[in-house]
């Protein structure tokens, strides 16, 4: 199983790998889109999957793989360092806060939403 | 084209062992193992980062390799919102306290030093090499 779970890191990392570079292609601005969406909808798909009470081999696959392989923290936090030592204060701020904010909401709402299914 | 496929599996490659690790370290600590991988990992991006921007002279497979793939794959922020979820379901504010803080301010503050220690090694390295 533990091999599966590499597997689904991998995976997931290609993605958000790929979705960075397209992304950083289109959005020019300082704030750090594509790593904000990924780990807000990251966040939101793991909420899903744990409210839905899926198959403990399933969830290890797609929710610790590879939604936890798409995620990523250090990155959220080596950009905030590069925004604060770019003086860029209020975007950093900003950045920060929906960052926690909005993953911990979103990853409530996925909650709920698969206790439903 | 072909270096776009090398770094693909670069990615595919180090990712790989960086969730195997990750996963590694929750069993072995549970909540503790989150804090654990997210702290070493803010560090060892930020220190890559800064190092790779000053020091040029590796591949970029390796370097996207190391930080998009391994420490990316290393850190977590989806299983950090849960973790903040099964500590409130299971009422334990006092840790999760720590949690939160250990989390969002040690993160911040490794990935300062390791930003910090990156470039002075970077630039050390390049002196030492003119």
């Amino acid at each position: 199983m533990i091999y599966m779970i590499g597997l689904g890191a991998a995976i997931g990392s290609l993605l958000r790998f790929e979705l960075t570079l397209k992304i950083k292609k289109h959005f020019k601005e300082n704030w750090p889109l594509a790593t904000f969406l990924i780990n807000l909808s990251g966040a939101f798909l793991l909420g899903l999957m744990f409210g839905s009470h899926l198959q403990v081999n399933y969830f290890l696959f797609w929710g610790t793989g590879v939604v936890g392989g798409f995620t990523t923290f250090s990155t959220l936090n080596s950009e905030l360092i590069g925004l604060f030592n770019n003086k860029h204060l209020y975007v950093g701020i900003n950045y920060m806060l929906f960052s926690y904010l909005g993953g911990f909401g979103l990853l409530i709402t996925g909650y709920f939403l698969g206790k439903l299914i | 084209m072909k270096k776009n496929l090398i770094n693909i599996l670069s990615v595919l490659f180090f990712a790989f062992w960086g969730g195997i690790l990750r996963y590694l370290c929750s069993v072995c600590f549970s909540f503790n193992g989150t804090i654990i991988v997210n702290l070493i990992g803010c560090f060892l991006l930020s220190f890559l980062t800064y190092f790779f921007i000053t020091f040029k002279n590796f591949a970029e497979w390796l370097t996207i390799g190391l930080g998009t793939g391994f420490v990316g794959s290393f850190t977590t922020f989806s299983s950090f919102n849960l973790d903040i979820l099964k500590l409130t379901l299971l009422h334990n504010s006092e840790y999760l306290f720590f949690y939160l803080t250990s989390n969002i301010f040690g993160g911040l503050i490794l990935a300062f030093l390791g930003s910090l220690i990156g470039s002075c090694l970077g630039s050390k390295m390049i002196r030492g090499e003119e």
